[in-house]
């Protein structure tokens, strides 16, 4: 890999440089200055005026903002409501996440392959589903897995099998919504993983071919510990994001989840408490919550994929 | 890039100046509304022609959304003009009056008389400040397919029909004759019974004295009872309103009647098209019903709450009500103009010409104007979860009904 | 170099001494092996990748043939996959209803703006926290991974008070200043000049004198352009969809973005299916023509230099 390195030898220093090693020691804060600026306002802003108001019985529409501890976080623990969601959006995130990642390896590393024609083509429309409107998405899907029209129902019963109500249960509404995440997300992951692929240098394969490598060990021996620090960065967005799940469930099933909250995410249940039932405090809660659990996830889920090993 | 950032800036500088709200010179005043449903433009323009210097934006949205932005706009003590607020979301506003002008400081006493008594006192909060005035209803009646009932053995003359069902159960068995005869589905859902029968008391969820009596009101136990009747008999379909599922139930007649507002009829010609002829509309069991309508409300620190009153009441008034319903079919809520010829003539091919302005008009005539309570929404979505577990099979009406109790309690407390 | 170096090398041929003709014809075998590589793809894997793509566009493809025929075609079944003669009028109901070419624009002005602020933000303050020394920088490092953990739907009320106060209510700027900054965008890219750009070569040209922003400008920029490139197309692509904030936050007709726009074809009560579907190919075009324009240069930007180990 090539380093383009284009400055000129500066002029020797001197005074000038003393001034400016002083400065120096600013740039860094300097640099992240605007960065930080909009983000204290709109990224860290938000966050503390989360954990202010989860300390509260907040009252959106005036009245009195009563302080109440940390009683919002007792009821969320005995709330089923929330373990429920918990359970579902861990369900979703496995079931989406571990495949989803599984299909972008796989066509990442179809499509690392010089000799493919059409490179263009097949790269960005892999990307399509994740611009698709979501009118759209959400008539497709309920139309496919429609219970009684839709093709898998018009498969399912010319194999003779069982149809399913895939809104109804659990197990099946999951599955379908992590059907979704996957169809709208894939192509995301599968373009950063080409990305890592493409700088990996040939004479690797090279080795890996004189060595009598197949396919396979290539791609496990030489391809994966090569971009091991992309698929761990993947894992960690892949976690934060998919933990998040808030667009197809609600688009497949309804604003609470479905009828038994079957589709019930737990930043569905944020929405709905705050937007809906008026109990912006207790979402608040639930926020906060969500966002320890997703760093502690986060952790857990690098630190396992860390045993790739590395090259 | 660069020529990019200059033309952001360009652009940015212009719009700084430009779309600021309600900005406003001394004669020029732009009234923002924000609501669910859009506004007719014909008497928009009538209204700016006759008021030079007013202009009126509108910004709508999905149902569910235009409320939660409103109340995220209302959170920060700033919103529009004017808010178009849902009947069944205008519970929950009524309950926090404070953050919405006292439409009696503008002087809207006076048109109390001019609307049904039932929905003017949806628009009034307990401390008698007068939050919104209405807008449009829906009423309810049931749509049935006369070819169907024919094969069915049921008459199809709308007098007959409606004969048949003077109350639930009969609606009920009505439906088992039909089920019998035919093999197919006769309703959408159990929760249709159950939305329409819950409407018909003197009491919903809380008595008049805002208690919750969700758990022992009669009315709601005996819908309750009649719509887990309809789901055992086999009468549903089990698809819900709003989606393709329901409008190829609708267009392939699976399902032989609908209990339906006036504007649902619209999604019925639209989505089956080749129905076309193949309805008649007839009165449901228990006469009355209403499903639909809002109203207009005046944040309180709106820019400019005196022109915003000035069009609410205007475009509310009898003469707009009635031109409104000449062009969209949107039913008025003005009982001066239910003798209106263009309301009692109104009829409609798709549905054999059926009288639908007049059976719409009595539905909502002899509506009993019951209390209503703050979270009687999130209430109703739980009752409507727990029959939608009944007619999946999920759930006995018996256990359902202990979960839907337990969710309800759970909701209201806190 | 044996691939497996932690291991002792289970295959022939590494660590033994080998021939000097065994040699010659490994290399040999070699040479026609990387040739026949790099000259053929597997039938299997344009399978593959075309019913991959096929998943990707079918429904795009229903959204067009929904949008030429009328509403009923949504609920049809089996499903329309015919387009119609019906987009033409179509377009004109949109056009009546809304400034939809306006909301276009405005849509495009407001991601371009986004993604390029996305992309010189991002990449400073992720070279920043990747490169340089500066206290606190594990902390506010944290800070912004946690921002990222957040659910961003009840920021919207803090969002909006900020907006009001500032009297940025229906503005670019309510759109675009929030928009500007990105967590993920930071993580993203210190995690690219991590990879990229050896701690050696910022040493040496510091010792070499170079002012901190020389080093941003000389060496940094030019080698994490193709990821910066792909962050910048993610970061339109996702404010062109957002519709959450900009419903809340504009108010006049002429301001909305496209998503806010189609939102305007309500009917009192009902969902014309068909003239939202094609208000929705009006609004997805662009970010396909992005695709193509953009697509090319994106290829070359992945392959030039990306994240390594």
């Amino acid at each position: 890999m090539t380093i383009s390195l284009a400055w000129k030898k500066p002029a020797p220093r001197g005074r000038i440089g003393r001034v400016s090693s002083a400065w120096e020691r600013f740039t860094p804060y300097v640099y992240i200055a605007p960065f930080f600026l909009l983000f204290l306002a709109f990224g860290l802003g938000p966050l503390i005026f989360t954990g202010w108001v989860s300390l509260h019985d907040w009252q959106l529409l005036g009245g009195e903002n009563r302080y109440v501890g940390l009683q919002n976080y007792g009821d969320m623990l005995s709330d089923p409501r929330f373990w429920k969601a918990l359970r579902n959006t861990v369900a979703i995130f496995v079931l989406s996440t571990v495949p989803g990642m599984g299909i972008a390896l796989a066509l990442a590393s179809m499509l690392n392959n010089s000799s493919l024609r059409a490179k263009t083509f097949w790269r960005m429309a892999l990307l399509v589903p994740n611009v698709t409107p979501l009118v759209t998405v959400t008539l497709v899907f309920a139309s496919i897995f429609g219970r009684d029209y839709g093709p898998v129902t018009w498969i399912l019963r010319s194999l003779h099998l069982p149809t399913v109500d895939w809104g109804a249960s659990a197990m099946t509404a999951q599955t379908v919504i992590a059907i979704m995440v996957i169809w709208r997300w894939t192509g995301y992951n599968t373009l950063i993983y080409l990305a890592a692929m493409q700088a990996v240098p040939t004479a690797m394969y090279d080795c890996a071919e004189i060595d009598g490598a197949g396919r396979w060990t290539t791609f496990t021996q030489v391809t994966l510990p090569m971009i091991r620090p992309t698929i761990l960065f993947t894992v960690v967005t892949s976690t934060v994001g998919g933990l998040q799940v808030f667009t197809e469930p609600l688009l497949f099933t309804s604003p609470t989840g479905g009828n038994n909250g079957q589709g019930l995410t737990v930043t569905l249940l944020i929405y709905g408490q705050a937007f809906n039932s008026f109990k912006f405090g207790y979402a608040s809660a639930i926020a906060v919550a969500l966002l320890f659990i997703i760093l502690a996830l986060a952790l857990v889920n690098y630190a396992m994929a860390r045993l790739i090993r590395s090259s | 890039m660069s020529l990019a950032i200059t033309a952001l800036g360009g652009t940015a500088l212009a719009a700084c100046s430009s779309g600021s709200g309600s900005s406003s010179s001394s004669s020029h005043v732009t009234l923002n509304m924000w609501g669910f449903a859009d506004l007719s433009k014909q008497l928009v323009k009538q209204y700016e022609q006759a008021h030079p210097g007013v202009k009126i934006q509108t910004k709508i949205s999905d149902y569910d959304a235009s409320h939660q932005t409103l109340l995220t706009a209302l959170a920060s003590g700033k919103g529009p003009d004017i808010a178009q607020i849902a009947i069944d979301y205008m519970g929950e506003f009524v309950a926090h009056a404070s953050v919405f002008t006292d439409l009696r400081k503008l002087g809207a006493s006076s048109l109390k008389s001019q609307y049904l008594a039932w929905r003017w006192n949806g628009g009034v909060a307990s401390d008698g400040s007068i939050v919104g005035i209405p807008t449009d209803v829906g009423g309810m009646a049931i749509a049935y397919r006369t070819d169907l009932f024919a094969k069915a053995g049921l008459p199809t003359d709308p007098a007959a029909v409606g004969a048949l069902w003077p109350t639930w159960e009969d609606y009920v068995a009505t439906g088992k004759k039909y089920v019998a005869a035919t093999g197919r589905k006769f309703i959408d859902s159990g929760k249709a019974v159950f939305r329409a029968e819950s409407n018909q008391g003197d009491l919903k969820y809380v008595d008049s004295s805002g208690k919750p009596i969700y758990d022992t009101n009669p009315q709601i136990r005996k819908s309750w009872r009649d719509g887990v009747a309809a789901i055992d008999a086999g009468l549903s379909a089990n698809v819900a309103t709003y989606t393709p599922q329901w409008d190829a139930a609708v267009a392939n007649g699976t399902v032989a009647t609908l209990i339906v507002p006036a504007w649902m009829l619209a999604q019925v010609q639209q989505q089956a098209p080749g129905t076309k002829g193949k309805w008649n509309i007839a009165v449901l069991p228990g006469k009355v019903g209403n499903d639909g309508g809002s109203f207009l409300a005046i944040p309180k620190n709106a820019p400019h709450a005196q022109q915003a009153y000035d069009f609410i009441k205007w475009l509310e008034a009898p003469a707009q009500q009635l031109a409104l319903f000449k062009e969209s079919n949107t039913f008025p809520t003005i009982p001066a103009l239910y003798t209106d010829p263009a309301v009692t003539r109104f009829t409609s091919p798709f549905f054999s010409n059926a009288p639908v302005g007049k059976l719409y008009i009595a539905s909502v005539q002899g509506m009993k104007p019951h209390p209503v309570g703050s979270q009687d929404r999130i209430v109703e979505s739980q009752f409507e979860n727990g029959l939608g577990r009944v007619d999946q099979g999920d759930q006995s009406g018996a256990k359902s009904w202990s979960q839907v109790m337990s969710d309800v309690k759970r909701e209201l407390q806190g | 170099m044996s691939v497996t170096s932690k291991e002792k090398p289970k295959a022939a041929g590494v660590g033994r001494p080998v021939s000097r003709a065994a040699a010659r014809s490994r290399r040999q075998s070699l040479d026609a092996s990387r040739r026949s590589r790099r000259g053929r793809t597997p039938w299997f894997t344009y399978v593959v990748l075309t019913i991959a793509v096929l998943l990707a566009l079918i429904p795009l493809y229903w959204m067009f043939v929904v949008g030429s025929n009328d509403s009923s075609a949504v609920s049809r079944f089996p499903p329309a996959l015919v387009p119609g003669g019906n987009f033409g009028h179509n377009l004109d109901v949109v056009d009546s209803k809304v400034p939809f070419g306006r909301s276009l624009a405005n849509s495009a002005i407001v991601s371009g703006a986004v993604a390029v602020l996305q992309m010189f933000f991002c990449s400073l303050a992720g070279f920043a926290f990747a490169k340089l020394r500066f206290r606190g920088r594990r902390l506010l490092f944290l800070m912004v991974v946690a921002t990222m953990a957040l659910p961003s739907q009840l920021g919207l009320v803090p969002m909006y008070m900020i907006m009001s106060k500032l009297d940025w209510i229906d503005t670019y700027w309510a759109l675009i200043v929030p928009g500007a900054v990105s967590a993920f965008g930071v993580f993203w890219m210190r995690q690219v000049v991590i990879g990229t750009i050896p701690d050696e070569l910022i040493d040496a040209a510091k010792s070499d004198g170079c002012s901190t922003f020389r080093i941003y400008r000389s060496i940094v920029v030019p080698n994490i352009r193709g990821s910066a490139a792909v962050f910048g197309l993610f970061a339109a692509m996702t404010t062109w969809n957002d519709f959450l904030w900009p419903l809340v936050v504009l108010n006049t007709p002429d301001m909305f973005t496209s998503q806010v726009a189609i939102q305007q074809l309500r009917t009192q009560y009902t969902i014309d299916y068909s003239t939202v579907m094609t208000a929705s190919v009006l609004a997805t075009l662009p970010l396909l023509l992005l695709f193509v324009a953009a697509g090319k240069q994106l290829v070359a930007g992945i392959m030039e230099g990306a994240v390594k180990g």
